[in-house]
């Protein structure tokens, strides 16, 4: 393995130390449930296989350590939901859920933090030893796993199958599902998750900082459109750049811009799968290893990013933008009111005109002609006379 | 014409007298009343120098009144009425001839100057050719800047920059880099040098004033170093010991002198009794010299008894008592002083815990402080000597370094307050939906479907059975475990080229055509800017260069697939098999490069095509007589 990973040169001691301190780590997966990416008639990998290979994978990191974490979030096309932990234990997180504050970075988690921090699986066993789905075979996993699976499984099911039409519709045409997904809602909820299980920003010193370094969130994305979303993925991905947490992006289906940008920029895994069916190896290869592992790995991601942005006005990614000095917003065309739509900011009409010239190629009318044959001569020697460069300007 | 023309004149309604001098360039003015009381009519002197004089009118000769009329080129206007019609002409032909004599003289001056520069480019470039022109023109711009534009000005502005051939030449003389490209593009690619410039004009600017500073004063005593060779013992005259050489020239004497007025004095007092160069060599090793360059003195320090009498004198060269004298007339600032503050200090605090605060202690530990000290606020003074700062000013800033600054109270930051609209608030959002139904268009299932085909494939049944059931086939997990390793070796190798810049790894064949393909690439890179500068700059005086920019960029094409072809046409012959790798990996190398000549020659050629049309079109409406002339230019 040291002759793939080319951690041959790395001290072996050093990470030894590391690991012998047992640092409990927390995973948070963020699953888009967007129908538009599942219900297609032939999806890569169905939603039954991709849940089973996140079961399996999240199995793995709970028994990587004893005191490992583990949260699992699904984005849904207009909400976002807890799978795990439940709602019940987590009853803080509703008012969150609602998937329309996606503007913030994580500042409501440290707000709700009063909610309870009852996400200890031993702490109320009897709660799921009822649930109908365990029965003989669950008796011999691993109580922990179990309790996982299943709130997982459950939670999902519940989601999906209260989703009706209405809600995944567009609102200008309700036979069209919306192409979308709640991602920024769900990065902003796994912020503010991650800020509250590990003490907040308040902490500067001691375990508190050890335990947020060893937060991270794994996107399992399948939607390809979150243009609309700029903005706010945009600020989760620098809330998560600051307080060091690796968003892992492991993407199904078309590539998406702003996802590579997000494990670009905070040091995550960014996998675009060739082949999805092998989602569990994907997993248990690329996503297992915490962030204080990899310092010492070379991270099987893309060195290639596509760093382009979407502009304010119509949502469209762009090649070419214009980008107000002001208030630094990007727009596709240069406005048409002469003015910043953001900041109203009014620009100086000859640096617009600048933008706006159109390419000259041929010279309008007769007398110019004979001008520009004029010009065509004196640059057609070696060096141009200083007279009709003076003229020109 | 030397002696001054004066003629009586009236200007509105007053009467005074109009003067034309010749040897000041003036056409002056003045109410009669001026001569009896000066000060108070001054203001209706009018001044106006002859270079700034546009026209003159004077009224017909049928008119019963004689006047003349002044423009200047201000486009003010004054207007004078003479007793008679002869002294009126008298006026203005002496006007004329003066205002013409200006005009020559201001040329021929700013001609010759011009001329110097054009030879220097002429030499250096070699364009005598276009000599003829350059002078009128440059004329024009020096007489019409030495009226208008400040000095430090000059030269600034970007018409000027792109003309200034030898500042040109000195750049690329500074920037080897520069200079590469500039062989490249210009010499070899023939792009017009005033293209190459147009887009480097903040560079040229920035040379253009990093020529103008000059260096400034350095501490000229420890730039000399002295040289010390022994010499054997036996022949040594007076002792076996080492001799020193010292090489001065005179401009280092000259600035030791203006640095420390000591050694003057010295020399002033000591040269005639002594030899030039036994005084320098005396001064190198006495005391005195170590003194100034701020070494610790030492017992064993050889004695000489003349340069030790300058050695209690402090750096003006002054003994104490004499500085004593000289302290009377000088003003201290009581803040300032330190002795007669000293009564008022605390001895346990204030100034005492600073060594360098007390008015007189040890000498020898602070002197390395105070040498240099001294030193930097003498080659200071020397430099604001030159600049001649206002004695105003230099209390001003004496009082700013009084202030204490962190006693002010915090001065308010003052912010630009942004009003920011969510873009769902302001009518663009309207806009956005349309786009997101059109893409959604494209996409055609229908939200019931997906959804029910989502439903479906919910995970069902007991959780060990869904674990277990789904396992990816032995073929799915070899596949995913290439893609991972793949990425892994990927990431490896850019970071190792990362580290190692260097391309040790590639073979030297490679080396040459690598190194000739980012050449190539360069020069394309070059090309690719100009054009697109031209083509987006809408200026119809630029539309030729364009064409000839675009006819530029679709050979650098054709240089750069040549340099492809070659290389694998040469791997074809080596090494058959790794021919497909190889076109694949070199592709990645240029693919983009040709990609973007190939975006830039495509936009061009359309545009072409259409604008064309337009044209043929404007021409067929238009008809008639040019129609002949007009198609015969195309």
């Amino acid at each position: 393995m040291n002759a793939v990973d080319g951690s041959a040169h790395v001290p072996q001691e050093s990470y030894a130390e590391e690991l012998e301190e047992e640092l409990p780590s927390l995973l948070v997966i963020v699953l888009d449930v967007s129908p538009a990416g599942w219900g297609t008639e032939s999806p890569p990998i169905s939603l039954k296989e991709a849940v089973a290979s996140l079961l399996v994978f999240a199995n793995s990191h709970l028994a990587l350590n004893h005191s490992n974490e583990i949260a699992v979030l699904a984005a849904h096309s207009s909400t976002v939901r807890f799978l795990y932990p439940p709602r019940q234990t987590t009853s803080s997180t509703d008012e969150s859920a609602d998937g329309n504050s996606t503007n913030n970075n994580g500042s409501q988690g440290a707000k709700g933090r009063v909610g309870g921090l009852t996400t200890e699986e031993g702490a109320d066993p009897s709660l799921r030893e009822g649930s109908p789905s365990s029965g003989a075979a669950g008796a011999s996993m691993y109580r922990q796993f179990r309790v996982v699976n299943e709130a997982v499984v459950e939670q999902l099911d519940a989601l999906l199958s209260k989703t009706s039409v209405a809600d995944i519709a567009q609102p200008s045409n309700p036979d069209v599902a919306v192409e979308t997904s709640m991602v920024s809602g769900a990065l902003s909820i796994a912020l503010s998750y991650i800020n509250r299980q590990t003490g907040g920003g308040e902490a500067t010193s001691g375990e508190d900082v050890t335990a947020a370094k060893r937060a991270r969130i794994l996107l399992v994305s399948v939607c390809s459109d979150l243009a609309a979303q700029y903005v706010p993925i945009m600020n989760c991905i620098f809330a998560a750049q600051k307080m060091k947490v690796p968003i892992d992006i492991c993407k199904i289906g078309k590539d998406t811009v702003f996802l590579q940008q997000a494990a670009d920029t905070t040091g995550g895994v960014y996998i675009h799968l060739d082949h999805p069916k092998g989602l569990t190896q994907y997993l248990m290869t690329a996503f297992l290893p915490d962030r204080l592992l990899r310092t010492h790995l070379v991270l099987p991601t893309q060195s290639s990013i596509d760093f382009r942005a979407a502009c304010f006005c119509h949502k469209r990614v762009v090649d070419i933008g214009y980008v107000c000095n002001i208030c630094l917003s990007i727009f596709c065309q240069p406005p048409a009111d002469r003015s910043c739509a953001i900041c109203s900011t009014v620009f100086d009409p000859l640096e617009l005109s600048d933008l706006t010239k159109q390419p000259v190629l041929i010279r309008p009318n007769g007398q110019k002609k004979k001008a520009k044959k004029k010009a065509k001569r004196d640059e057609g020697s070696a060096t141009p006379a200083p007279a009709p460069a003076a003229a020109a300007s | 014409m030397q002696a001054p023309f004066t003629v009586p004149a009236q200007h509105s309604g007053k009467k005074g007298i109009a003067t034309v001098s010749s040897i000041k360039q003036v056409f002056e003015w003045r109410p009669a009343a001026a001569r009896d009381d000066s000060v108070e009519a001054s203001g209706d002197t009018i001044v106006i120098q002859l270079g700034e004089l546009s026209s003159l009118q004077a009224s017909p000769a049928t008119h019963p009144k004689a006047r003349l009329k002044i423009k200047t080129k201000a486009d003010a206007q004054y207007v004078f009425q003479l007793p008679n019609r002869a002294n009126l002409d008298a006026l203005k032909t002496v006007l004329s001839s003066a205002i013409s004599a200006a005009q020559q003289s201001a040329s021929t001056t700013a001609a010759a100057a011009a001329a110097d520069s054009a030879a220097v480019a002429a030499g250096s470039v070699g364009t005598p050719a276009k000599n003829g022109k350059s002078p009128t023109k440059a004329a024009g711009d020096a007489s019409k800047s030495s009226s208008s534009a400040l000095p430090q000005n000059k030269g600034m502005s970007d018409a000027e920059l792109l003309v200034d051939r030898e500042l040109q030449q000195s750049l690329l003389k500074s920037n080897s880099e520069l200079q590469q490209q500039f062989l490249d593009a210009v010499v070899k690619q023939s792009l017009p040098a005033e293209e190459f410039w147009r887009t480097r004009i903040p560079l040229l600017r920035m040379h253009s004033l990093v020529r103008t500073q000059n260096r400034g004063l350095y501490n000229v005593l420890a730039s000399i170093k002295p040289v010390s060779t022994t010499q054997a013992n036996s022949t040594g005259t007076e002792t076996g010991q080492a001799q020193v050489k010292v090489s001065l020239s005179p401009d280092k004497i000259k600035d030791i002198f203006r640095q420390y007025p000591v050694v003057n004095r010295a020399y002033q007092e000591n040269v005639p009794p002594l030899k030039e160069t036994e005084f320098w060599s005396r001064f190198f090793l006495s005391r005195l010299c170590r003194k100034l360059r701020g070494e610790r003195l030492s017992v064993n320090d050889p004695v000489d008894a003349v340069m030790d009498k300058y050695l209690n004198l402090d750096q003006d060269g002054l003994t104490a008592e004499e500085r004593e004298r000289e302290n009377e007339n000088t003003k201290v600032m009581r803040f300032v002083d330190i002795e007669a503050n000293e009564e008022d200090d605390s001895q346990k605090a204030g100034n005492q815990p600073d060594i360098t605060m007390r008015p007189s202690t040890q000498k020898d530990a602070l002197s390395i402080i105070r040498t240099f000290n001294e030193l930097s606020q003498r080659i200071v003074d020397i430099v604001q000597n030159e600049a001649e700062q206002p004695e105003e000013e230099t209390e001003k800033l004496k009082e700013k370094e009084l202030q204490l600054q962190d006693l002010e109270p915090e001065a308010a930051a003052t912010r630009v307050e942004l009003h920011l609209h969510r873009s769902s608030d302001s009518g663009i959002a309207k806009s956005g939906d349309d786009s997101s139904d059109l893409r959604a268009d494209q996409n055609n299932h229908s939200a019931s479907e997906l959804l029910r085909n989502m439903k479906n494939s919910l995970p069902k049944g007991p959780i060990n059975d869904l674990l277990t059931s789904t396992i990816p086939s032995s073929s799915m997990i070899t596949h995913a475990q290439t893609q991972v390793f793949k990425l892994i070796v990927d990431r490896r190798h850019t970071e190792q080229e990362k580290n190692t810049t260097a391309d040790a790894e590639t073979p030297a064949a490679d080396a040459a055509v690598i190194r000739e393909m980012k050449l190539s690439h360069a020069t394309a890179v070059e090309f690719l800017h100009h054009f697109w500068a031209a083509f987006l700059s809408g200026d119809p005086a630029r539309a030729a260069s364009v064409a000839q920019l675009a006819a530029s960029v679709e050979k650098s094409k054709v240089r750069l697939q040549a340099i492809v072809d070659r290389h694998i046409e040469s791997v074809a012959n080596k090494d058959p098999a790794a021919l497909e790798q190889e076109k694949e990996r070199v592709n990645r190398y240029v693919g983009i490069t040709l990609k973007a000549i190939d975006s830039a020659c495509k936009t061009y050629k359309d545009l072409l095509a259409k604008q064309q049309q337009q044209l043929q079109q404007q021409l067929q409406l238009n008809g008639g007589g040019d129609h002949g002339s007009s198609t015969a230019e195309t």
